[in-house]
């Protein structure tokens, strides 16, 4: 009766929300998404090129590329233990997680349904990204473009059943999150390994086979593929055994977090992902704060200050894994792959956003802000030069992990320069989304922008932001070209350069003047449309 | 030989260096009816969510009726009305009820659910999501759903918060109501009047047991008070 009364209500809801599908909507937005997807693979398929791979450059993928792709499931894994041990991968309906998790059922019979379905989803986003990425591959690699696709289909699909199997197990053993994370690091480490090393000693390493199989076969892939399945059954039959606790809490903050995503929030996103992940500041500082300075120190420097060295741990090792992500990621542009300059501008925004954390407590507290007897652009202002100073050390130490795997005189000199692009492009996108805030719906002034431009505005709102943290990385490829051309490649970055210092110029004036601007633009429009009802 | 509807023995909940529940042990007898106080953050919604397995405890053990808290026997035997009404945004208040008393095995439930839609003053918006109710009006029919099923013991946190006194009285009713036809009652609550009604009254303070027996002639503003000292009289 109990379990039936379960089934047959989700069974009604499914229904009624189908009905309420508007079908035509449905189409044309997997329409446009098939569009997008389309010009987004021909654009990358145009950089790639189609030229088969050389021998070494072969013999290169024969020998790290399993690894390489077994660093993608050990991070996949890793995900998912972090996730399990914190009640994920699971983001109940909070109704759900009261009524149902109290009902007198088995628990697992509850969490069984939104598993399962969670996983599918998964494994079809998985499988359809490795599908798109084996097709690009074939490009440059021989075997044919089918194998490639069904090879990189099968490690799409295998890297989400790791990352769900992994979690279950991690929740249904409620493994410890110390342990969790832990174990996490040791997976991580190892692939990394398995990469500068000559032979392949991680379980994942075995497992990343299956995206090259046109190429070779590994009897570990079976073997690894049926741990994983194994992992994966064992956690599903443990499903009871998650803590209704983390349950309980995830479903709360998935809720706001879909909320968030849907308005586009990044700040908001980003404190409530910290919530899910209950990342929480250290009680006392990294380092205690000294009481007596000789010298006055500038009071917003100080508390700036302050804030970073009570982060935690986890977030220091994020920030770094996001610069060190985008060393490496130029290092690759260097070597010849130009697409690998989109991450180094994604790793450099996000890592961006947490180093901004002071200002955007700022926008987080508007009145105790409005308090201060200075404008906010001032009050922006003094929290750059913290924020500039830690993304620096951030890129420099980052440039020095790029120096230890290729040191040479040439390195040092193109990364002293790309430190500081980087960290003026990370800081200039992160204040340029912190200082916008969380978008704002229905201004009197917005009904007087035509819906074109209205567009156009949010467009540029979600994209300016990564196009100004990309910027800080492209001059890597104008050094490269001069580089081939047999010139300098510092003075090829030149251009580059002064394009990021006056980015960084106009992003700090925006900051500073950008609320009187916008209250004589709204003042203008307003005095418009007044003029237009007396007209 | 009368059997427990709770035992707490040792109970500790921490949060880190916080201590949200000390070491806590406490006894209620089936029937009886029991009030819950304490100021805020004395952890009685800590408490309580312990009872109802939604939180898990750091030492110690909660059973409900001899069974552990927050297993299947525990979850049939309790029935928990927390103070924050979490909802369904696609489901009428009748959909509700009826989907709730079911999962218990609450086969008769249509009765029960007129009763109390009667009771409550929900009848007219029986077919209406709870998503557009007011905050008293979701706080009800949290209520009404915390009661459609059925229950041995009944916990319930700050009921009284965001209603009318109109509906402040059904539900004191439909307390007395749950008590007399045998249910034990919990009730976390700062209502005078209703402390005036129960059997028994626990304070909490800082997650210790503070008083342990019947209101009598305490000065219930000095149990609830943060350092234990009663406000002076203007």
């Amino acid at each position: 009766m109990t379990a039936t009364a379960l089934i047959e209500m989700r069974r009604a809801r499914r229904s009624r929300r189908i009905a309420n599908i508007h079908w035509i909507d449905a189409i044309y937005n997997v329409y446009l998404a098939g569009v997008i997807g389309a010009l987004a693979t021909g654009i990358l398929s145009e950089q790639i090129g189609d030229t088969l791979l050389s021998n070494a450059q072969m013999a290169t993928v024969r020998a790290h590329g399993p690894a390489a792709c077994g660093l993608l499931l050990a991070v996949s894994a890793a995900i998912g233990l972090r996730s399990g041990s914190r009640g994920g991968p699971f983001g109940l309906e909070p109704a759900e997680a009261r009524h149902a998790l109290l009902a007198p059922i088995s628990r697992a019979s509850v969490l069984r349904g939104p598993a399962l379905k969670q996983a599918r989803f998964l494994v079809l986003i998985g499988g359809l990204t490795g599908l798109v990425a084996g097709r690009l591959g074939a490009q440059r690699l021989p075997g044919g473009i089918l194998k490639w696709m069904v090879a990189g289909a099968g490690f799409g699909a295998t890297t989400a059943i790791m990352m769900v199997a992994v979690a279950w197990f991690a929740g249904g053993m409620r493994l410890n999150r110390a342990v969790a994370t832990g174990a996490a690091g040791v997976l991580v480490a190892w692939a990394v390994a398995d990469i500068a090393g000559k032979f392949i000693t991680a379980p994942t390493s075995f497992v990343g086979h299956v995206a090259l199989w046109p190429l070779q076969w590994h009897n570990g892939v079976a073997i690894g593929l049926v741990a994983t399945i194994a992992i994966g059954a064992f956690g599903l039959s443990r499903l009871g055994q998650y803590s209704i606790e983390n349950l309980e809490r995830r479903s709360g903050l998935v809720d706001q977090i879909r909320f968030a995503a849907t308005m586009q929030d990044v700040r908001t996103f980003m404190l409530l992902r910290r919530q899910l992940s209950q990342e929480q500041h250290r009680n006392r500082p990294l380092i205690g704060p000294r009481r007596r300075t000789r010298r006055p120190i500038n009071t917003t420097w100080r508390r700036d200050w302050n804030g970073y060295l009570r982060w935690p741990l986890s977030r220091v090792v994020r920030i770094m894994a996001f610069g060190i992500i985008a060393a490496l990621a130029l290092r690759g542009v260097w070597l010849g792959t130009t697409p690998l300059v989109v991450v180094a501008g994604v790793a450099l925004y996000l890592a961006g956003l947490d180093v901004l954390e002071p200002m955007a407590q700022e926008t987080d507290h508007p009145d105790r802000r409005d308090q201060f007897p200075f404008d906010n652009g001032t009050i922006y202002l003094r929290h750059l030069p913290a924020s500039f100073g830690l993304m620096f050390l951030i890129c420099a130490v980052s440039a020095g992990v790029v120096y230890a795997t290729n040191p040479s005189t040439l390195t040092i000199k193109l990364a002293s320069v790309l430190a500081v692009t980087c960290t003026a492009s990370a800081v200039s996108a992160a204040t340029t989304s912190v200082v916008s805030g969380a978008p704002q719906t229905s201004r009197q002034s917005d009904q007087l922008i035509p819906p074109e431009i209205a567009g156009m505005r949010v467009l540029m709102r979600n994209v300016w932001p990564f196009l100004v943290a990309t910027s800080g990385a492209l001059p890597i490829v104008f050094a490269r070209r001069a580089f081939d051309r047999g010139d300098d490649p510092i003075t090829g970055m030149g251009v580059l350069i002064v394009v990021v210092g006056f980015v960084a110029l106009f992003t700090a004036s925006w900051v500073r003047f950008r609320e009187g601007a916008k209250a004589w633009f709204h003042a203008s429009l307003e005095q418009a449309a007044q003029q237009g009802k007396k007209i | 030989m009368t059997t427990l509807a709770l035992h707490v023995n040792e109970l500790t909940k921490t949060y880190g260096q916080l201590t949200a529940l000390a070491p806590l042990d406490l006894s209620i007898d089936e029937g009886e009816s029991v009030a819950l106080i304490g100021h805020n953050g004395s952890g009685k919604t800590t408490f309580l969510r312990m009872m109802a397995g939604l939180l898990e405890s750091s030492d110690g053990t909660i059973d409900i009726f001899g069974a552990p808290a927050g297993s299947e026997r525990a979850r049939a035997d309790l029935s928990y009305l927390p103070d924050n009404p979490i909802l369904y945004d696609d489901l009428s208040l009748w959909e509700h009820a009826e989907y709730i008393a079911k999962l218990h095995g609450h086969a008769e439930w249509a009765d029960d659910a007129h009763y109390l839609l009667d009771k409550l003053g929900l009848a007219h918006r029986a077919d209406d999501l709870p998503m557009t109710f007011s905050r008293g009006l979701r706080q009800k029919a949290s209520l009404m759903l915390g009661l459609i099923r059925p229950f041995r013991l009944l916990i319930v946190d700050e009921p009284f918060v965001g209603l009318d006194n109109a509906g402040k009285t059904a539900l004191i009713e439909l307390l007395h109501t749950a008590h007399d036809n045998g249910a034990t009652l919990l009730v976390a609550t700062h209502e005078l009047e209703y402390l005036k009604q129960v059997d028994r009254v626990i304070a909490l303070r800082d997650g210790q047991l503070v008083h342990d027996g019947p209101i009598g002639e305490t000065n219930v503003h000095a149990l609830v008070s943060p350092d234990g000292s009663a406000p002076e009289a203007r």
